[in-house]
């Protein structure tokens, strides 16, 4: 779980200096705590960020979904559930 | 307000491996909007899930209870079968069938193709994000890191942890 901290570390002091970010989090208490600038949340196990092992749709669409969110997201720590859901 | 299940956490992590463990609890975070869209960007892909290429580069230290704070850059046309895994605190099963779940370089090369993103900035920086005590990572690593993504003019990026 330190991971999602860390990276979340690593997005505050990038925007900071003027690279905008997305962090892709599996734990909204996390992102509630540490606050990177915008998050979104896709509930997958660790281990597996972008979504299950062979399912680039879904891959593609966190990718996506992540990439948007630089687009759109308006106020600092802005947090979006994904559309995508774990499958085995 | 930490939840109960990172108080939880917390605890663990205090008793397995560094006694000062703490979650960070963040004011509100640095935000800047777009100076132009994702469409005409250059955009990083990073990553906590601590891979390296086996045959070029040392792992991480896995198995040092601080953590390790270095970094490895990966070159977006690494061949997947050159990728290994450094981390000891997650499963690599799902890494293991598809390292598209934690380095997505075709998905990127993707969405250059289709204009989602102008350009996939060709590295991608991976570290071990097991840091229970981050202050050497963010002392050292974060800034050399963001000095090379500002000299590459890169405009946005990705992260993920695992």
């Amino acid at each position: 779980m330190t991971c999602q901290q860390s990276v979340g570390l690593f997005a505050r002091y990038l925007e900071g200096n003027g690279i905008l970010t997305t962090c892709v989090l599996s734990r909204e208490d996390l992102a509630e705590a540490v606050k990177p600038p915008r998050t979104l949340i896709a509930k997958f196990p660790y281990g597996a960020p972008l979504g299950p092992p062979g399912d680039r749709d879904i891959q593609l669409g966190i990718l996506r979904e992540a990439l948007a969110l630089i687009d759109t997201a308006s106020a600092p720590g802005e947090r979006q559930p994904s559309q995508h859901r774990w499958h085995t | 307000m930490i939840s109960e299940r990172l108080k939880q956490s917390q605890e663990i992590v205090r008793r397995d491996f560094y006694p000062h463990f703490a979650w960070i609890e963040n004011d509100a975070p640095p935000f800047q909007l777009p100076a132009k869209p994702v469409a005409q960007s250059r955009v990083a892909y990073i990553t906590s899930c601590g891979l390296y290429r086996r045959d070029t580069q040392l792992p991480f230290d896995a198995h040092n209870h601080l953590g390790d704070p270095s970094f490895r850059e990966l070159h977006s046309d690494t061949p997947p079968d050159r990728l290994a895994i450094a981390h000891t605190h997650y499963r690599h099963e799902f890494a293991e069938q598809d390292y598209g779940v934690v380095i997505p370089f075709e998905h990127f090369r993707q969405l250059e193709a289709e204009g989602v993103i102008g350009e996939f900035y060709q590295w991608v920086y991976s570290f071990m994000g097991f840091l229970p005590e981050p202050a050497q990572f963010l002392r050292e690593t974060v800034p050399i890191l963001t000095q090379r993504l500002k000299q590459d003019a890169v405009d946005a990026a990705i992260f993920t942890p695992c």
